[in-house]
């Protein structure tokens, strides 16, 4: 008879007894060993065993019955503090039978009993946590929003919520039931991160076994996404701590126990799959599934493995990290295929150097973005110079130009501000668009709002309760707000400039608390003319003051952008000589006084309206002033704009707010890098007429002409709107781009079965004939759509009238009847299925306008509640709402990268 | 390629041109709408070279007949209409957002 070892029962009864053995064998004798770890029964590991993951009765083995089943259980402290202690959803047993002690040993495979596990109810799907928040996804090397419009996530580091217990004080002293809010974590808190800092997400670090084993801490997960969604911002779960109890090694730096664990374990599986189930319907929740890898620390006793050959970096680890990843990514995409994840990198989360993570079958892993940690000083990256943290960032394996890049923690002291301040120039050089390709950054989480390196001033109280002296840390408060340490006040100001600014107006050489400047340059203010501001985040309603001998001005802007006020016409009210002219915002902020001199004169020809990419040909937009028109009849006249310069000036404001400023984003993220220049001359003799009215109110660009115009001007554009004044004949028309020769071809695209390419430069440009004022706001970026594409390479037309397509339409298809059905997919454009705008129930199609008796259909419209941009706008209640269609943005912006990128 | 009309300007050209109905508005967008299409189309349309300008003036010229005969005969005052409506609103533009 061999022996044999089984349980009584075929589960662990969580909150029962230990369990019962059941031994068989025909020995005498017989040992029963426990452990958290199959490895733990190995000789060879003897040293690693503990009361906490080991158990043997090798002292008192039990007697075995002859030809009986023999019954044995452990005592009860000894099974509890293993059973505490596992690391998996059970424990593992065996068993060594003999006759004499010296004599040959019988030993059983090592067995598992799992822990019972209720069947529950399904896990309540939170409902309604995300507000507004729109579903992020990884597409390239970006984040994209359902809009298609590139995200960059900047916040803080809120932790708290994984180390601190319920029943404790929070910040002001008050003893509170929940985690949640004696971290201090409160509804204003989350105001003030949001709105006062301006952050859009928030890392959260989280605790696996409270998360798993207690139902107020969901309670308090849920209750703090629904906090920062309420404001606008996003939730990063990031797994912190495994649990409250153990230890991983001392830290080097602080001398004290670190409970950073090196690595996942098994229970992080269920955490992650319980979360992607509950968190299945919030796009509001991003998953941070693993906080700082690392290679174990000498002095950690917990870590059971053998250590592998080599360093951080050296394969044999960072293997065992990728396969983590691997398994989680398969834990939460199985539960919930739209879960955006952050992977850190080894080394504490700071390098990305072997990275991507890959499937098996060699494929990246899917909706995944890789994020480092960096806090200074940090010996492993050196000095904080773009080669290092290109380094860190993973360039040399071209990372971050295919998969997006964050920094999901970065800090350190005030004696680091400088460099601080440089690694947040190298963050924001990331997150934008360069020579038409985006950099690959999606933004990061300063590190951290409660806990060191610190953003805000926390200070230690304390007082007797009870007989005990009981102490608790505070935040220190500047009035409404936290008090800002140095390091947060860089931060703060960093998420107060927009992300597409190029710098943060941070200056060092000032004293703490004033080094955030808001500065504006302004263009020579001239009576009559044009007047431009140049800053950034200039918000609704910000308007510019002009001082004169202590008289202020108010002057409202024609046209607003983000980074640009313009006045089309500067009054001749305001005083000659010198001013001074702040730019103040509806919420207070007010820039720094800029000395200027008002003077009059004529106009200068020609000015840069927005400066673009610094390099020999941008992409170039151009507003001229027509010279000449041909009117019905065909005599050639000065077109009467040359008259009316101030007309001129205000049809290019409104054309300058419609193409930026608007809710159609097209071209918002390449405001930087987009040349618009506006030209105003008067016509020389013989010159060409630019445009020609037409019977039925229109007024046509001439392509020839304009781009004989632009050659003699010196004044290469892709895009031209010649400005003319008739109102009799104010309709606007657009004619299509020329596309250049096929040397300068981009990338090539698929468009169902049509191959094509996007072209680098333009031989005639997309021309507009746009009259002085144009009819409407939105009249300007619906002739752009037209004027941006092409008619050889997908022509963008009007999706208001049934006609008939001539050559490749990309936004327009046609039904072989009117009652034919619509088809599900409109077309198919870079591998992406675009669905078609179809009525559906109470939904008529063309944003509600409907397809009558049409043959003519579009793309699937990203609001439905409103016609397409490129439809009869008119229609909408709010003309400035209307939007394209995704597949159309899409396609423009291709269009538009390409040029951008030569 | 072309700005859409609003609804003030459908009423106002409708207003101001007697006898003329939707539909026959309709008809003479829609061949603006071709006619401007046909001028932007690119040269392949008109198939091989030798022939292809000659083509296109032709149909460009067929459809402008058609365009001023129907304009004369039921819109004789629809640039008027155009010019009446602009002139209500240039001098009050829509403040930037």
């Amino acid at each position: 008879m061999a022996t044999r070892i089984r349980t009584q029962r075929r589960s662990l009864d969580p909150n029962g007894p230990p369990p019962v053995f059941v031994i068989t064998s025909d020995r005498s004798q017989c040992i029963v060993e426990v452990a958290t770890d199959p490895m733990l029964f190995d000789g060879s590991l003897a040293a690693r065993r503990t009361a906490a993951n080991h158990f043997s009765n090798a002292g008192s083995p039990v007697a075995v019955a002859a030809g009986r089943a023999t019954f044995y259980t452990l005592d009860v402290g000894a099974f509890t503090a293993i059973y505490r202690n596992r690391t998996t959803p059970g424990l593992y047993y065996r068993a060594i039978a003999f006759d004499v002690a010296a004599g040959p040993r019988e030993e059983t495979t090592p067995l598992f009993i799992p822990t019972a596990v209720a069947r529950r109810p399904p896990m309540p799907a939170a409902r309604g946590l995300s507000g507004s928040l729109l579903w992020l996804k990884a597409e390239g090397n970006r984040v994209l929003d359902e809009n298609g419009d590139p995200v960059v996530l900047r916040g803080v580091v809120r932790s708290g919520l994984e180390y601190t217990a319920p029943n404790t004080p929070d910040p002001t002293g008050v003893v509170r039931s929940r985690s949640r809010t004696a971290a201090g974590m409160t509804a204003a808190e989350a105001a003030e991160i949001t709105n006062h800092w301006d952050a859009n997400v928030v890392r959260v670090p989280i605790n696996q076994e409270w998360t798993l084993t207690r139902a107020n801490y969901l309670a308090d997960l849920d209750a703090t996404i629904a906090m920062y969604a309420a404001n606008g911002a996003y939730t990063m779960l990031a797994l912190a701590r495994l649990d409250d109890r153990r230890a991983f090694g001392i830290d080097a730096t602080t001398g004290l126990p670190t409970q950073n664990p090196p690595l996942p374990e098994e229970n992080t599986l269920a955490l992650w799959r319980q979360l992607a189930e509950r968190y299945r319907r919030q796009p509001a929740v991003l998953y941070d599934i693993f906080n700082e890898p690392h290679l174990p620390l000498p002095s950690d006793t917990d870590f059971l493995f053998q250590r592998p050959a080599g360093g951080e970096t050296d394969p044999p680890w960072v293997s065992r990290w990728h396969e983590w990843v691997r398994r989680i990514e398969q834990v939460i995409h199985h539960q919930n295929q739209l879960a955006l994840l952050f992977v850190s990198g080894v080394a504490w989360g700071l390098d990305l150097r072997n990275f991507p993570v890959l499937q098996p079958n060699g494929a990246p892993l899917p909706n995944t973005v890789y994020s480092s940690h960096i806090f200074l000083p940090n010996g492993r990256l050196g000095a904080v110079t773009p080669a290092n943290l290109d380094g860190v960032f993973g360039a040399a394996t071209a990372l971050p130009e295919s998969h997006p890049v964050f920094a999901g923690a970065w800090g350190g002291p005030a004696a680091q501000l400088a460099d601080l301040d440089a690694l947040e120039s190298y963050l924001r050089g990331r997150h934008r668009y360069r020579n038409g390709s985006w950099r690959g950054g999606v933004g990061w989480t300063a590190s951290s709002w409660a806990d060191e390196p610190l953003l805000v001033e926390r200070g230690t109280t304390s007082a007797v309760r009870g007989g005990r002296t009981v102490s608790w840390r505070t935040f220190t408060m500047a009035g409404a707000h936290n008090q800002p340490t140095e390091v947060g006040e860089l931060v703060v100001g960093s998420l107060r400039t927009m992300p597409i600014a190029a710098v943060v107006d941070f200056d060092r050489a000032r004293p703490r608390g004033s080094r955030n400047r808001y500065r504006v340059t302004v263009s020579t203010p001239r009576r009559g003319d044009i007047l431009l501001v140049r800053g950034h985040d200039f918000t609704r309603g910000t308007r510019i003051e002009i001082t004169t001998g202590g008289v202020t001005r108010r002057v409202d802007p024609s046209a607003r952008l983000p980074a640009l006020l313009m006045v089309s016409s500067l009054p001749t009210t305001v005083p000659l000589g010198a001013a001074t002219l702040t730019v103040v915002r509806p919420d207070g902020l007010t820039s720094e006084p800029v000395a200027v001199t008002v003077v009059a004169g004529a106009a200068p020809d020609s000015i840069d309206l927005l400066p673009g990419a610094a390099k020999a040909a941008p992409f170039t937009i151009a507003f001229i002033a027509n010279p000449r028109v041909t009117r019905v009849g065909g005599a050639i006249v000065a077109d009467p704009i040359q008259a009316a310069r101030g007309r001129f000036n205000s049809a290019v404001a409104r054309g300058l707010q419609a193409l930026f400023a608007v809710r159609e984003s097209l071209l918002h993220p390449y405001a930087d890098e987009i040349r618009v220049v506006a030209r105003f001359t008067p016509p020389a003799a013989g010159m060409a007429p630019l445009c020609e009215h037409q019977p039925g109110g229109l007024t046509y660009p001439n392509q020839a002409n304009i781009t004989a115009y632009l050659a003699a001007a010196v004044l290469p554009a892709d895009v031209c709107y010649a400005v003319f004044r008739e109102p009799a004949f104010n309709r606007a028309t657009a004619d299509f781009t020329v596309d250049g020769p096929a040397a300068f071809l981009d990338h090539g695209f698929s468009f169902d079965a049509v191959h094509g390419q996007h072209s680098r430069v333009t031989t005639q440009p997309g021309v507009v004939a746009m009259h002085a004022p144009p009819m409407t706001s939105m009249t300007p970026i619906h002739e752009f759509g037209h004027a941006m594409s092409s008619s050889g390479n997908g022509a963008c037309g009007d999706l208001y009238v049934d006609d008939v397509n001539v050559g490749f339409v990309m936004n327009r298809k046609r039904r072989p009847t009117v009652v034919s059905p619509f088809p599900a997919v409109f077309a198919r454009y870079g591998g992406t299925d675009y669905p078609t705008d179809r009525p559906r129930g109470a939904y008529v199609g063309r944003g509600g306008i409907g397809y009558a008796h049409w043959h003519n259909y579009g793309a699937e419209l990203i609001d439905r509640r409103r016609p397409n941009l490129m439809d009869n706008f008119n229609l909408a209640a709010n003309r400035r709402l209307c939007l394209l269609d995704e597949l159309t943005r899409r396609f423009l912006r291709d269009r538009i990268e390409a040029k951008l990128r030569r | 390629m072309i700005e859409p009309l609003s609804p003030e300007q459908r009423a106002e050209i409708l207003a101001r041109n007697a006898g003329a109905t939707e539909a026959d508005l309709d008809a003479l967008e829609t061949l603006l709408h071709e006619r401007w299409g046909l001028a932007t189309a690119p040269p392949e349309f008109w198939g091989d070279v030798e022939f292809a300008d000659a083509r296109r003036r032709a149909a460009l010229a067929e459809l402008d007949e058609q365009i001023q005969v129907r304009r004369d005969a039921r819109f004789p005052e629809l640039e008027a209409a155009l010019e009446a409506v602009l002139l209500r609103y240039e001098d009050d533009p829509e403040p930037p957002e």
